[in-house]
């Protein structure tokens, strides 16, 4: 049972709707209850306060990746955020930044899906297998420990609000993409490295990252992307020298 | 193939000074800096036969010249850092320019370390 304390804990929410010309911070006051989360904050203003409050969430345990905002100014899951926390507050709710707001702390993904689309995230096979399973695709531990970590990705975004190569360029395809790419290039069953080459190995690809691992420090589930930039960004070059000095060793 | 970058060589050289910062300066501070310095026999005694101090130490052309390539390592490193750095804080510039105003601005402080190197 949560633990009723008789304290208010005052919320700044980012308001903005389509017809708005300019977005606006409303002021909501919470009860404030130890076991509650900023996403339990918001379903109360939304269900006792203010109905037009629009938000996404769904699991409300850190696994479907959709109430990320921006907590007083640091990208998090709302549904891990404790409002003990920020005691005494006011708690700043914001949409995750570095994407377009369509309406209050929705932002479009569109982009986002556009790039994930583009390094190809499953699984590869060059005999076109996938389509006709027959076998298992057998893989040791060590092999299966290789990628495990980069498959952990719940596509929160929270990376590429923390990006700052991601707030100066729409075009770069950002951590959670790029470590979904080199989840699947380490992937023994996966024959798909050449196909995503293209579109990882050019600026907007691995070389924009400028490996600040901001998107490592606020993913919530320490999927460390910047590594997974920083090792694909190791084959990258060796990739490069060999096409430059030893062009004869390369099948494209 | 389309599109491909050539940052890798930018990317390269960073990386080498990256790992040449981390593992010989602390070395290099420690024996130049503090050992040669303080006259510690290990450091001037093994190199210079008993002549004193630091001084000794930089008359060994090899020793000069493992200095300045590391030097000028760490220089690029640097250069490549801050080149992504101003990128970061939004600093508009085309690519190009920033490019040669920070690597050739190691390749000048590269230059220089190299003469005074030279004329010690």
């Amino acid at each position: 049972m949560s633990t009723a304390i008789d304290t208010m804990v005052r919320f700044e929410v980012f308001r903005y709707q389509p017809d708005w010309d300019e977005p606006t911070y409303q002021i909501y006051d919470v009860p404030y209850r130890e076991d509650w989360v900023v996403l339990d904050a918001l379903n109360y203003i939304k269900d006792t306060i203010d109905g037009s409050l629009t938000y996404r969430w769904s699991c409300r345990m850190g696994v479907c990746g959709s109430c990320g905002a921006m907590v007083n100014g640091y990208p998090k899951l709302t549904c891990a955020a404790f409002l003990s926390e920020y005691l005494p507050g006011p708690i700043r709710v914001e949409p995750l930044v570095n994407f377009n707001v369509e309406r209050d702390l929705v932002t479009s993904i569109d982009g986002f899906m556009e790039k994930l689309e583009s390094v190809q995230p499953w699984i590869i096979r060059e005999d076109g297998a996938t389509d006709d399973l027959k076998s298992e695709y057998l893989q040791t531990p060590a092999q299966h420990s290789a990628y495990q970590q980069f498959s952990m990705c719940i596509n929160c975004l929270l990376c590429y609000a923390a990006c700052p190569v991601s707030s100066h360029s729409e075009e770069f395809i950002g951590p959670a993409a790029l470590a979904l790419a080199q989840r699947y290039n380490l992937d023994t069953r996966d024959e798909g490295v050449e196909q995503r080459r293209d579109v990882i190995l050019k600026d907007e690809g691995i070389w924009e990252c400028s490996f600040v691992g901001e998107c490592s420090a606020v993913c919530p589930k320490h999927v460390d992307p910047a590594g997974a930039i920083q090792q694909a960004k190791m084959t990258g070059a060796i990739d490069y020298y060999r096409r430059l000095l030893m062009p004869w060793t390369v099948k494209s | 193939m389309r599109g491909r970058s050539h940052e890798p060589i930018w990317w390269s050289a960073f990386g080498l000074g990256g790992i040449t910062a981390a593992l010989f300066v602390p070395v290099m501070i420690f024996v130049v800096g503090i050992g040669g310095a303080a006259g510690w026999d290990a450091v001037t005694g093994a190199l210079a036969h008993g002549e004193d101090g630091i001084g000794a130490l930089f008359r060994h052309a090899p020793v000069r010249a493992v200095l300045g390539l590391i030097l000028a390592l760490v220089t690029v490193h640097a250069a490549h850092r801050i080149r992504h750095t101003l990128i970061d804080l939004h600093v508009h510039a085309p690519p190009l320019v920033l490019i040669v105003a920070s690597y050739g601005a190691a390749a000048v402080v590269s230059a220089l370390i190299a003469i005074v190197l030279a004329l010690f």
